[in-house]
């Protein structure tokens, strides 16, 4: 093993392999910020060019690709609240309203920490602990995975304010309806109406992209008085560079929220299946239930704990993403598919033996993993004063700009025009929700989960004859779905125990 | 009279929202009773209808607690103040170049479609420096079609009356 590390680290510093994970971040930072171009797309993108490559270096440099794609979804999430890849939907909540805020330069800045804490965390747990994860992972079942969905989904608890959780429940509902639009997985056709441009169901970024960034724009319009389109929004903009600096108080309470996000972001980026999005979700309603109340208000308002929470789980995540690809040859999400394809179309196969047959793959992929961190955050804070400039351009310009790169990136995903139609719809129907406050999120949550949710569900029940039974008698199933129920009852209990023990005022005798 | 007391009554944010969900809800439940149903799947207590049937009910009872437990009175919030302040003029007219933009898109193309959408999107939100938004439009539109098409080698609908035009040409 020590003599594979050797490798590994020989091939990772070489000129070549430093060469590999400054292009792959460069790259996969510039194609990510393109809405409709995630990782996916942006290491499929790259797969020809790696063709004349050793596996090692091909590998380096999608694992660059990989890393700045992630981060680059989120810039585009924090300055035009376009998050173009559903792990990016939590660092809009609280990321885009500081932008807007006029400390967009403050958010790119504490995404770049906060990608950099998770993705070194779970890059240092990777190379430690990734054989024996792999084989823990293995132990999980549909059931558990329909309890972890279900948990992800209460997360909503955590998305919405005091005496919304019954609207945010039925924000879920919908979500999870539309999900089950087109087919299923039995192969038959639901709710498509004969239109077949809906056979295969909506597409997450249609409705992200419609929810957020085209909600977004229309609400702006329309709050505007008639005359030329400025907003307050344009003054705020501007961001000097010393507003990178993150204050001493808040780093003291960003850092335990960081170390608690990354290894729940890499224990759940382990599970084949759950990935980024399940991550950054259950991070943000994790700190958010932990934060103190007067941070906790700040929530959804430009709060630094609700932008560094997800965008920290979900770069670990994206890490504990390549142990059950590289210690069993399962890939745990969409990116990890195409990276196993790459793998096996150089000849390598992965799984148990990876490490002993090719260990100059296996230990370099760790090993950039962490120097792609490191690079990523070189690379990424010298640029943020000038992506923070996008945002300065005036609102009758960037408005219609952002509604066309929404747009764009929609059409990028299915090269149907049918969808841009759909999408307008959408969007409009979305503004009509965010009139009445109606909480999106907890709708795009629920769209982001129902396949798997169903999915995991009938194979449950497949296994388990039809009964219901593993709910409770199946230990990991049972304990997960009790910390969904606590998850649920939070708010509630807070708001009893609120009631019940009223805080004195400090001053007054008691 | 009548009219104006239903009006008054669905002046009212929550209740407003949940009435448009509970409909969806009562006609997603229609549609999902015609779904088919897979015999071998069903055997096993789950079909292709019994997470759209359980998620349509749930919707409904969610959707009538939330009509039965809004607040009224002073404390409901009212959605007249926020209609009567907003710029509903242009948000139309946006909002139909959307429409035709997407509808056009077959027509007109990636690169046509795109430049013409920015330019009608600039004027709307008061841009009146014709050239400079052409230039702008053009440019965006342009740079992204050279970038996607070139670079990345992805294939952008050139559009029915590129092809009209292209075909006519000699």
């Amino acid at each position: 093993m020590i003599e594979g590390i050797l490798i590994g680290l020989e091939t990772a510093f070489s000129a070549q392999g430093l060469a590999m994970v400054l292009a792959g971040c460069l790259a996969g930072t510039l194609i990510g910020m393109l809405p409709g171009l995630g990782p996916v797309s942006a290491i499929a993108l790259m797969i020809p060019l790696t063709y004349g490559l050793e596996p090692a270096a091909a590998m380096i440099l999608m694992a660059g690709v990989y890393y700045g794609a992630v981060f680059g979804g989120s810039t585009s999430a924090i300055l035009i609240n376009a998050p173009g890849v559903s792990g990016a939907v939590a660092t809009a909540f609280d990321g885009h309203p500081m932008a807007a805020g006029g400390q967009a330069g403050k958010a790119l800045a504490i995404a770049a920490y906060s990608s950099f804490l998770g993705g070194s965390v779970a890059a240092l747990l990777l190379f430690v602990l990734a054989p024996f994860l792999a084989r823990l992972s293995l132990s999980f079942q549909s059931s558990d995975y329909f309890a972890l969905m279900l948990f992800g989904c209460t997360a909503i608890a955590a998305l919405s304010g005091p005496g919304q959780v019954l609207k945010a429940v039925m924000m879920t509902l919908l979500g999870l309806m539309l999900a089950t639009v087109g087919e299923d997985s039995s192969g038959i056709q639901r709710l498509s109406f004969g239109v077949p441009d809906l056979y295969d169901g909506f597409s997450f970024l249609l409705l992200s992209m419609a929810t957020f960034a085209l909600a977004e724009a229309l609400m702006l319009v329309l709050r505007q008085p008639a005359g030329r389109f400025e907003t307050d929004t344009d003054r705020a903009m501007a961001t000097p560079r010393d507003s990178l600096k993150v204050p001493r108080e808040e780093l003291k309470l960003l850092l335990p929220s960081a170390g608690r996000c990354s290894l729940l972001g890499f224990f759940v980026g382990i599970l084949p299946g759950a990935g980024a999005t399940i991550a950054a979700f259950l991070a943000y309603g994790l700190e958010r239930n932990l934060a103190p109340k007067k941070e906790r208000e700040k929530f959804g308002k430009g709060s630094s704990i609700g932008l560094a929470a997800p965008e920290t789980a979900n770069n670990a995540a994206s890490t504990g993403s390549l142990v059950p690809l590289l210690t069993l040859g399962i890939p745990g999400s969409a990116t990890t598919a195409v990276m196993l394809g790459a793998l096996l179309s150089y000849g390598v196969q992965p799984g148990p033996r990876l490490y002993i047959d090719h260990p100059a793959v296996f230990w370099s992929v760790i090993i950039s993993m962490y120097l792609g961190n490191i690079v990523l955050l070189i690379l990424n804070l010298p640029l943020i004063p000038y992506l923070a400039k996008l945002l300065q351009a005036p609102r009758r310009l960037l408005t219609p700009i952002i509604l066309f790169f929404s747009m764009m990136g929609v059409y990028l995903v299915s090269f149907n025009p049918f969808d841009l139609s759909v999408m307008v719809a959408v969007g409009v129907v979305a503004l009509l929700f965010r009139l009445l406050d109606f909480p999106l999120a907890p709708m795009l949550l629920g769209f982001i989960l129902g396949d798997m949710m169903e999915d995991n569900l009938r194979r449950a029940l497949l296994i388990w004859d039809g009964s219901f039974a593993f709910i409770w008698q199946r230990p990991q199933t049972a304990v997960i779905m009790a910390l969904a129920l606590l998850a649920l009852a939070l708010p509630a209990l807070r708001g009893f125990y609120a009631r019940r023990f009223p805080p004195r005022h400090p001053g007054r005798p008691s | 009279m009548k009219i104006g007391r239903l009006l008054a009554a669905l002046d009212d944010k929550t209740r407003l929202g949940s009435l448009i969900l509970l409909l969806f809800c009562g006609a997603f439940l229609l549609s999902s009773l015609a779904i088919p149903v897979d015999p071998t799947f069903a055997e096993h207590g789950f079909s292709a209808r019994t997470l759209p049937l359980a998620l349509a009910l749930s919707g409904m009872v969610c959707a009538l607690a939330q009509l039965c437990l809004a607040p009224g009175g002073r404390r409901r919030e009212r959605l007249s103040p926020q209609l009567r302040r907003g710029n509903w003029a242009r948000l139309g007219a946006l909002i139909v170049c959307l429409l035709a933009y997407a509808l056009s898109f077959t027509w007109l193309g990636f690169l046509a479609g795109g430049a013409l959408f920015l330019m009608a999107g600039f004027f709307i939100l008061g841009e009146r420096r014709v050239l400079f938004a052409g230039a702008v439009a053009l440019g965006l539109s342009g740079g992204l079609w050279l970038l996607l098409s070139q670079g990345f080698g992805l294939y952008l609908d050139p559009g029915e009356l590129y092809r009209m035009v292209g075909g006519a040409l000699p």
